[in-house]
């Protein structure tokens, strides 16, 4: 009866520290996603600006209805800041959106840092400043893709192993 | 949304606080002068007032406030919805119509393409000039526009600044409401500058009657014909031709069966005798009215209105 307990309770052991090393995989991978979700959504504010020609809040509102959380959060709050009655310029609200987005979301400062600096230039009169910034802007979003990428595929095997040896560890302890 | 309303949500937040603090009568409000590094200026009811930073009306343009770099720039961005990029072709011809009808004029640095104008940056004067609708003033001329059941091709010959596009304006209002005595009509407005119909995301800020369809920021010569296209009107207004190719759409308008009503500057059927491409538009009798506004006893003052023939109907 102590032999199966013992193996029940090092089977638990063993699979909880997997389970660890599988939940923190999980949300480097889905950092990933949400840095792919990023490139598709501004190149779909790239065409609405483009081809629609519609006013920021407007693209806004489109953009808001048509991604997932937390994409559609900061859409919807970009929109509706800007739909009040004017009290912060587009620059002020960019930033406290987009502040929030990293808080409502896996991304860091360092994935997103060129989002801040499309504040200066989403609302300009100049077409070609505007597009620039946008095309430039998705080059920085799919390097630090690529290198996420590789880093993430690095961390996820010491994080496996380091979990796997954790459980052995724990084990051997207890045992 | 009241005027004052309209007004302050396109201005920046200090030009808010001030003008939110004066105490005046926002309907004798005709314009709101936003130069950089000069004083804030407002016109109320003709009269030019300086404004100080507490929001009251002085004399001494020392004490006025002082337009800063910032203020431009945040009203542009509140003017154009945080999207200056989207109202490009009306930067073009220097303004902006925001809601209420009001027009905001814009001048800056000129940007050259091919010799026409691409676009103008570093924005630093801003003129508001707010919306001023005179229901009626058409109703004086009516009578002579319509007689008998009939619309006579109409011309208002005005100077600069006496209200011809206001009285055009009132003249499509009752021709497309109708009344009692008259049934109201199509109306198909050519609206190249937006001054009719200060139409703002595509809705008209002025009334301009239950039947009346608008063509905005179009070409005049190019709409008239877009509209006897497709909406089939009775009348068609245009406000200020002069260039040949309106002449010739003119032409194609009156002989589709379409009755024309149109404003022209000047300041007599004589003075519009003498300019070579309005010309023909006596001498072939293509109006059979000419209404002459003049300054006189104040913009809007109908100083007479003639027939075809030159004979004098009312003066």
């Amino acid at each position: 009866m102590e032999i199966v307990v013992k193996v029940i309770g090092a089977v638990l052991i063993l699979a909880a520290s997997l389970y660890l090393a599988y939940e923190i995989n999980r949300g480097l991978t889905k950092e990933l996603e949400q840095m792919k979700s990023l490139y598709n959504i501004m190149l779909k504010l790239k065409s609405e600006l483009y081809y629609l020609n519609d006013t920021l809040p407007e693209c806004f509102l489109h953009l808001s209805k048509m991604t997932d959380f937390p994409f559609d959060k900061w859409f919807y709050e970009m929109y509706e800041s800007m739909s009040k009655e004017p009290e912060e310029t587009f620059g002020d609200i960019w930033d406290r959106c987009t502040r929030s987005l990293i808080d409502n979301s896996l991304l860091t400062i360092a994935d997103i840092e060129g989002l801040f600096e499309l504040k200066d230039k989403l609302g300009c009169m100049d077409r070609e400043v505007q597009e620039k910034a946008i095309d430039y802007f998705l080059i920085q979003v799919e390097e630090k893709r690529k290198q996420l990428y590789l880093e993430h595929s690095q961390k996820k095997k010491v994080i496996i192993t380091l979990c796997a040896f954790v459980g052995l560890m724990t084990l051997i302890v207890l045992f | 949304m009241g005027r004052k309303q309209e007004i302050l949500r396109i201005l920046s937040a200090k030009l808010r606080e001030i003008v939110s603090r004066l105490s005046i009568d926002y309907d004798k409000l005709s314009e709101l002068r936003i130069r950089i590094d000069e004083p804030f200026i407002v016109v109320i009811d003709g009269r030019e007032h300086f404004v100080s930073g507490n929001g009251i009306l002085v004399d001494d343009k020392s004490e006025a406030y002082i337009i800063k770099a910032r203020d431009i720039k945040e009203t542009m961005e509140y003017i154009s919805n945080y999207s200056l990029y989207a109202y490009e072709d009306e930067i073009k011809q220097g303004f902006i119509t925001v809601k209420g009808g009001h027009r905001v004029g814009l001048a800056g640095k000129v940007i050259m393409e091919n010799g026409v104008v691409k676009s103008i940056k570093h924005i630093s004067f801003i003129n508001i000039r707010m919306s001023h609708e005179k229901k009626g003033c058409g109703t004086k001329v009516l009578p002579f526009i319509c007689e008998n059941g009939s619309i006579y091709h109409t011309l208002i010959i005005s100077p600069p600044g006496c209200g011809k596009t206001t009285l055009l304006r009132d003249v499509v209002r009752l021709l497309s409401d109708g009344d009692e005595n008259r049934q109201g009509v199509n109306v198909g407005v050519v609206d190249e500058r937006s001054e009719l119909g200060a139409s703002y995301m595509g809705v008209p800020q002025n009334d301009i009657g239950i039947r009346t369809d608008v063509l905005d920021c179009c070409p005049k010569a190019e709409g008239m014909l877009m509209l006897i296209r497709s909406m089939s009107p009775v009348v068609i207004a245009v406000d200020e031709i002069g260039k040949r190719e309106d002449i010739d759409a003119i032409a194609y308008v009156m002989n589709c069966g379409c009755r024309m009503i149109a404003t022209v500057h000047g300041n007599s059927v004589e003075d519009i005798k003498n300019k070579p491409v309005l010309r023909k538009l006596v001498e072939e009798k293509m109006f059979r009215r000419f209404i002459v506004l003049s300054k006189d006893n104040g913009p809007g003052n109908i100083e007479s209105v003639f027939d075809e023939m030159g004979n004098v109907l009312w003066k």
